[in-house]
């Protein structure tokens, strides 16, 4: 499966590229005073409102400061993703109802992995939230941490994983 | 049933329930004026049924086509006046009405609906006796065609037209049958035939008709006789299709038709007339989702312009032409925007007809009569803002029938009509429309209420006492609360006027009550005329910039450094803001917000951080360093030093009835904006959207509800009103100090005037023959002398005292300036009736007849009355005779 590798401080992680609308920078973020922590704020893609997730502070790093031009995913919709006929059996999470904005350190590539190499997170990971961490693969550069979307934006539109 | 087009069904019933959503009104219009309906209802009626039933037959619908057919037939026969229009007989139509839009709504399933009932009871209008006899003797008419006209008919013309596949038809109208919309008639056969001859030029000639006693000609059209007996309005009798095989032979082959085709009905300007009325704007079914899509285009387009001109603006010097440009831009953006929301809104009138229906069958269910007026139903509003205003009018009409409106025994013994009347209103002012039900009326019983909320434990009896008139009122709008006594299937629940507020508070507007036992109730309600767009103040705080609502912004203040402590009080910590008799709180956006406190600096037009925690303190803003602090500390001793940047912006926050002031930062312009919807993961419940100003930055929009509760704000709501009701009163009382009383009268109905009433010496009824007309005066005597008497048509463009009044009255003036012991008549301003004495606030609108002498116009329950000044009409008609 295809993968986009991204960067938070210098830790390596993966998502699903089925599950990138398209990778983003701006300027400005607007904070939401009062709102869930995890929020970083709301910036102005083209028009359209999204909240910005603070991903870090959802992993249990330190929280993210926002700084203009670094580069943000938008992950795809449950609609946008029902909009392109794709072969669904290969997402592992089917979008949330609305864009959602991911804040990174850095985007680095696209990364073709099998997905059969997928170990299960090993056991003294303690340092990151395990459940939002779906696996480990390698590839020539190292290690790559799955992250498991579902859990972390949305539970019960969850598939159940199709790893093995 | 696979092989039919999913689609095909589906236009089908959006179609179809359209044309129902048209019928209710007609049908309901039909009833109301009973004999005297015109016929051009019934046909709208029954086209609109036709069209169903012609839907139905395309597609599998046995007995939907059953159901409209039976209608047709029962409606052919109201047309041909057979069977008169009836309560009942609309009643059966209604309920038939009801039951066909069930079958649509449940298009699936509609064969199962059970449709007996309702065929039987249209069937007994079909078998009703006839009204008149009607005898059907078409193809006699053939043999009757007069000479005259068969001459002129040339039958090659005959014959291509049935080549073409139009079926011919010979009509025969005696001069009374002819139809009073004649010209219209005319006009809408043209659009499904054509007229080959006829004996006299329709149109024109209709005057000229009088002279003939039949009229003939004929008309081809592709329709069948029974499509076409829709269109028609005369009765069955006076036309017939034929065949060229039985159309007599033509021996004289005349070639001169003596009216031409094409100039029937001849080009006049009656034509231009029913032109208008035909010219219904096309309209195309489009997506909702689409045009909301497009909405969204026209916002970031807009956007796009903002942020072009934003880069574009120091180049317009060296660009040539680019001012030009820009400025087009601008233009056509303009009306695309205005074009875009356009296509969102929708006129209240479709919502109105449908509450025409529910009060009707209310009234008719709890045996009152009522009548619904309905004003305004051309007033556009956003189709979101319609949609949800559904549920708040059908509620509080149906309260307005149930709780407002009386039985007939109990209105008559008031000495108030049978009909109890509602209004329903709506008139767009500025970005809102208000929407008034008002009806005549029992009123709201306070006392009644106050018993109610007790026994519903609402409120304790002794708190009940201490209530205000309004906040009595307030409690109907509490969840659970009802007086009716019973429950009845149409209130009574306890479910109701708290859905509406709740619903007129979700589309960001209000309601406001208005009350008099035994006279009625008057509820209106506000609202923003769209929800995508609204103004909204753009404020900064902690270098934060948000948008407060128009709606919820009572005032601006700013308080300068010298007025704070006028201001601006403590109690113990907590700032409050004195403001005319008032207390409000006040409080610091950016401590809601948890940001840090900024303050606007004059002299470098920017925001810096501020130290100052307490909102009274008038020290600089910033902290001083070392040696300035030590400066400042050998001032101390001859003066305080108090810094210049301590004006203090403060916005009066409405929520509701509740006032509180808020203490920003600084303040921008007022501006348009776009309201998007707060993503879900960044929702809370200080904002209630966000909006993207024209540099790209995205701000919230504040709520005020949810800004009271974050500050934890206590409303004592009974304390506010308290004192608003004080300062009215005080108003009141100003106001009516200047007031001064007028003597309000009249010279023909319906023009009002009225005149101070210190420059009235007397009052005098005046019989027609004591006058006596010297020159352009009257004369009378009075006081033992002869007292001139004018008329005020002399100078005012008024109409003349009525002609066949006889008991007249006159004004009898005072001199001008004069003392109170000088005083004695001066001159008479003969008039037809004096109505009344009102006190008047003397600041008139302008005169709708300036003329000398007219100081203005004011409005007097709901007429306009101008105001004279006696003195001067006396001085244009040259003074008093000596």
């Amino acid at each position: 499966m295809l993968y986009c590798t991204f960067f938070l401080k210098k830790v390596r992680f993966g998502i699903p590229a089925l599950n990138v609308r398209e990778i983003v920078s701006t300027s400005v973020c607007t904070p939401v005073p009062n709102s869930r922590s995890d929020i970083l704020g709301l910036i102005n893609i083209r028009g359209q409102i999204i909240a910005v997730v603070d991903l870090k502070r959802m992993l249990g790093l330190k929280p993210a400061c926002f700084k203009s031009n670094l580069p943000i995913i938008l992950l795809k919709t449950e609609s946008e993703l029902y909009l392109k006929p794709c072969d669904k059996s290969a997402l592992s999470w089917l979008g949330a109802e609305e864009t959602i904005a991911i804040l990174t350190d850095g985007i680095e590539d696209l990364v073709e992995v099998d997905d059969n190499t997928m170990i299960p997170v090993p056991a003294n990971t303690g340092s990151l939230c395990r459940d939002y961490l779906h696996g480990v693969v390698r590839d020539q550069k190292g290690m790559i941490i799955v992250l498991d979307l579902g859990a972390l934006f949305g539970t019960d539109k969850l598939e159940p994983a199709v790893y093995s | 049933m696979e092989l039919i087009d999913e689609q095909a069904i589906q236009e089908f019933t959006i179609e179809s329930l359209e044309h129902i959503e048209n019928i209710e009104p007609d049908l309901l219009e039909l009833e109301e004026k009973e004999g005297t309906a015109s016929s051009e209802i019934v046909h709208r009626i029954f086209r609109a049924i036709h069209s169903i039933k012609g839907g139905a037959g395309f597609l599998p619908f046995e007995a939907l086509k059953k159901l409209t057919h039976t209608m047709e037939s029962v409606l052919v026969r109201i047309r041909d006046g057979e069977i008169s229009i009836t309560s009942p007989c609309v009643d059966a139509l209604l309920n038939s009405i009801d039951r066909l839009r069930y079958m649509l709504t449940h298009i699936s399933t509609c064969e199962t609906v059970p449709i007996d009932q309702d065929l039987k009871v249209l069937e007994t209008y079909l078998i009703q006796e006839l009204n008149s006899n009607n005898s059907d003797s078409s193809d006699l008419l053939l043999e009757e065609i007069s000479h005259d006209f068969h001459s002129i008919v040339a039958t090659s013309v005959l014959k291509a037209t049935q080549e073409q596949g139009n079926f011919l038809y010979y009509i025969r109208l005696n001069v009374g049958e002819i139809p009073e919309n004649w010209e219209s008639v005319i006009d809408e056969m043209k659009t499904v035939g054509k007229f080959i001859a006829s004996s006299i030029d329709p149109l024109p000639g209709l005057d000229s008709l009088q002279n003939h006693d039949i009229f003939e000609f004929v008309f081809a059209s592709v329709l069948e006789p029974d499509l076409l007996e829709t269109m028609l309005p005369f009765p069955k009798r006076c036309y017939c299709k034929f065949n060229l095989k039985s159309w007599p032979e033509n021996d004289s082959k005349t070639k001169n038709i003596p009216v031409k085709t094409e100039s029937i009905p001849a080009k006049t300007e009656s034509e231009n007339i029913s032109d208008q009325s035909h010219a219904q704007p096309q309209t195309v079914r489009l997506r909702l989702d689409t045009l909301d899509h497009l909405m969204n285009i026209v916002s970031e387009l807009v956007i796009v312009r903002n942020q072009i001109n934003q880069t574009l603006k120091g180049y317009e010097k060296t660009i040539p032409n680019l001012r030009p440009i820009l400025q087009s831009y601008q233009f056509v953006m303009r009306s695309l925007q205005e074009t875009a929301m356009q296509t969102r809104m929708q006129p209240l009138g479709a919502l109105f007809n449908r509450n025409q229906r529910l009060v009707r069958d209310l009234a008719k269910k709890s045996g009152k009569k009522v009548e619904l007026k309905i004003e305004g139903s051309e007033v556009e509003v956003d189709r979101n803002v319609l949609e949800l205003l559904n549920d708040p009018l059908t509620h509080m009409l149906r309260n307005c029938v149930d709780h407002g409106i009386e039985v007939p025994e109990e209105r008559r013994r008031q000495g108030k009509s049978e009909y109890g009347r509602i209004l329903l209103s709506a008139k767009q002012l500025g970005g809102q429309i208000s929407i008034v039900s008002r009806d005549d009326g029992c009123g709201i019983d306070l006392d009644l209420v106050k018993q109610k909320a007790i026994k519903n434990n609402i409120i304790n009896a002794q708190s009940a006492n201490s209530l205000s008139e309004n906040e009595v009122i307030d409690l109907i709008f509490t969840p659970g609360f009802s007086t009716a006594e019973t429950v009845s299937d149409v209130s009574g629940r306890g479910v109701g006027l708290d859905v509406v507020r709740c619903n007129i508070e979700k589309l960001g507007g209000t309601i406001e009550v208005e009350s008099h036992i035994g006279e009625g109730s008057q509820f209106t309600l506000r609202l923003p005329l769209s929800l995508a767009i609204m103004q909204a103040m753009v404020i900064s705080s902690g270098q934060q910039r948000y948008a407060i609502p128009q709606l919820n912004i009572d005032e601006l203040l700013v308080i300068e450094e010298h007025q704070i402590n006028d201001y601006i009080e403590m109690i113990h910590q907590d700032p409050v803001l004195r403001l005319r008799n008032r207390l409000l709180p006040l409080v610091r956006l950016s401590e809601a917000l948890n940001l840090e406190n900024y303050y606007w600096d004059e002299l470098h037009k920017k925001l810096l951080p501020d130290n100052r925690k307490i909102l009274t303190d008038r020290r600089s803003p910033v902290k001083k360093n070392h040696t300035q602090k030590k400066l400042d500390e050998q001032r101390k001793s001859s003066r305080r030093i108090r810094s210049e940047n301590n004006t203090k912006r403060i916005v009066v926050v409405r929520d509701g009835v509740n006032l509180f002031a808020l203490f920003v930062d600084y303040w921008f312009d007022t501006e348009d904006i776009v309201v998007k919807t707060l993503s879900q993961n960044a929702a809370s419940p200080l904002f209630n959207g966000a909006t993207i100003l024209g540099d790209g930055q995205v701000i919230l929009i504040l709520d005020a509800s949810g800004l009271a509760s974050q500050l934890r704000l206590n409303f004592d709501t009974l304390h506010v009103i308290e004192s608003e009701r004080r300062l009215q009163a005080e108003q009141k009382k100003k106001q009516s100090i200047n007031k001064e009383p007028f003597i309000i009268f009249s010279i023909n109905p319906n023009e009002r005037f009225g005149l101070a009433q210190k420059c009235v010496f007397r009052l005098e009824t005046v019989n027609k023959g004591d006058l006596q007309q010297i020159g352009e005066w009257w004369f009378m005597h009075y006081n033992g002398g002869g007292l001139p008497i004018f008329e005020l048509n002399r100078v005012v463009p008024v109409r003349s005292l009525p002609e066949e009044q006889n008991e007249l009255f006159v004004i009898v003036l005072k001199q001008d300036g004069c003392s109170q012991n000088e005083q004695r008549p001066y001159a008479g301003l003969l008039v037809s009736s004096i109505l009344n004495v009102k006190d008047l606030h003397p600041d008139w609108e302008k005169a709708c007849t300036p003329a000398p002498g007219v100081l203005g116009s004011i409005s007097i329950d709901g007429l306009i009355t101008q105001i004279i000044d006696p003195y001067i009409v006396i001085e244009k008609i040259g003074g008093i005779p000596s």
